[in-house]
């Protein structure tokens, strides 16, 4: 038995037919150790490339059994396997919808009746953080400094919800920027995602409130406080808060300053 | 990502994943129940492709998770999925001298246990490599290796390896 590295010694002669095939391939540098011990095993081994070469043909037999199968359909079924799969997903994401919506409502009322209260059907007060956005303005200069170097959030994907991403407006607030999102619903509603720098917190569950006679939900999330409204009912845009949650969580909730000009979105100097 | 730029790279590696849950399943019928699957996955968690050009590794990922999954749900109904009495084998080669020529290959693939037939269509068939293979599985490169140094040994076993011949045609 030839000497082998301790990284090929712990399974069986696999590594060593793998590195004489990679050799025979012409994959290994020949200068190489593994190189070395590809030859070395093919000298040493009359029957490897033999062996090799009939694994070979066997599998080109298999390739081509699977392809025989596989490539028939690819033509004529593939578009409408597509488009079916495409249906079901966006049925599947509409029911997880309606259930998340119903069960965070559930959870709510559940957590409202256990705790004394009702928190879903007693809106409280809007966070002050998000507040400033229909607040006074601050000067001119504020707001530049505070627009160079606020990051604003990765625009969350919103189709599913029926919410296209139309503007990405940075407000200028007395100490800092607050980031809007806005989307743009299938009657023409605007929804928008606001987004505050707050300093650590730790991460909430939604909460409920008003602002601007739209139904608000809102919660903290890492360094930021971020909320949804617009002109929808409030299990809508708990949902979509809910999304939006997800989609925060799954990628870093603040991104560079982009404007994503291939989505069209503008970014709107607006300081009030 | 939307829906649609999704549905034309799945539609870029269909037949990859096709040949791969053909690969898994042992059966035409239940290979095209699990690309559908695997495709409506796709779709939805589309926002999970960070990397398009990583795309034929994740949906081949998908195409294995879904397939655990419906082994799981298969053996909770008792109904083994690759059960030959209830889901029988549907060749469906372009004519019969391919057929003839690959069957042999096909069963003795189909022999081979769930993992091995996994590993050696991902690297033999598909041209991934261990490394990528093994990320695909959530298995251990040296695991792969052995995985699929097993089934070779199997399928080298199984198969005699002449090259295929075509038929000799009698000309009058």
């Amino acid at each position: 038995m030839k000497h082998l590295p301790d990284t090929l010694q712990d399974t069986d002669a696999g590594p060593l037919d793998a590195l004489a095939r990679d050799w025979l391939d012409g994959a290994l540098d020949p200068d190489s150790p593994e190189a070395a011990l590809a030859r070395q095993a093919l000298e040493s081994d009359s029957g490897l490339a033999a062996r090799i070469e009939s694994d070979r043909a066997a599998e080109q037999r298999l390739a081509a059994a699977l392809d025989a199968y596989a490539r028939p359909q690819e033509s004529g079924r593939a578009p409408a396997l597509i488009a079916r799969a495409a249906r079901r997903a966006e049925a599947a994401d509409r029911w997880v919808r309606r259930t998340g919506a119903a069960a965070a409502a559930i959870l709510v009322f559940a957590g409202g009746w256990m705790a004394g209260s009702l928190p879903a059907s007693d809106p409280g007060q809007p966070p002050s953080e998000l507040v400033m956005l229909g607040g006074q303005a601050a000067d001119a200069t504020a707001f530049q400094a505070g627009l160079a170097n606020e990051p604003v959030m990765a625009p969350p994907e919103l189709t599913g919800h029926g919410l296209q991403l139309t503007a990405s407006i940075t407000r200028a607030a007395p100490d800092g920027a607050l980031n809007a999102l806005e989307y743009a619903g299938p009657q023409g509603e605007t929804v928008r995602i606001l987004v505050r720098r707050t300093g650590p917190a730790p991460s909430e569950t939604l909460h409920q409130a008003s602002m601007d006679g739209d139904p608000l939900v809102w919660w903290r999330e890492g360094d930021h406080v971020i909320g949804v409204t617009g002109p929808l009912r409030r299990d809508a845009l708990t949902a979509i808060a809910e999304d939006v949650r997800l989609q925060a969580r799954g990628a870093p909730v603040v991104a560079d300053f982009s404007p994503a000009p291939e989505l069209g979105v503008q970014v709107v100097s607006d300081p009030g | 990502m939307n829906a649609k730029d999704l549905s034309r790279i799945i539609a870029r590696h269909l037949t990859a994943m096709r040949r791969f849950a053909r690969a898994l399943t042992g059966n035409a019928f239940d290979a095209d129940d699990l690309v559908q699957i695997a495709a409506e996955t796709a779709i939805r968690k589309r926002r999970q492709l960070r990397q398009p050009d990583r795309a034929r590794s994740w949906l081949m990922t998908i195409v294995y998770r879904a397939h655990l999954d419906l082994r799981r749900q298969a053996a909770r109904r008792e109904a083994p999925l690759n059960d030959p009495e209830s889901a029988p084998v549907q060749r469906t080669a372009s004519n019969q001298d391919a057929r003839l020529a690959c069957a042999e290959a096909l069963d003795a693939l189909d022999a081979l246990p769930a993992e091995q037939r996994a590993a050696l269509t991902l690297v033999a068939v598909e041209g991934h490599s261990t490394g990528e293979a093994a990320r695909i599985l959530g298995v251990k490169e040296a695991t792969l290796r052995s995985q699929i140094s097993r089934a070779r040994s199997a399928l080298r076993e199984a198969v005699d390896a002449e090259p295929v011949r075509p038929p000799v045609r009698v000309v009058r």
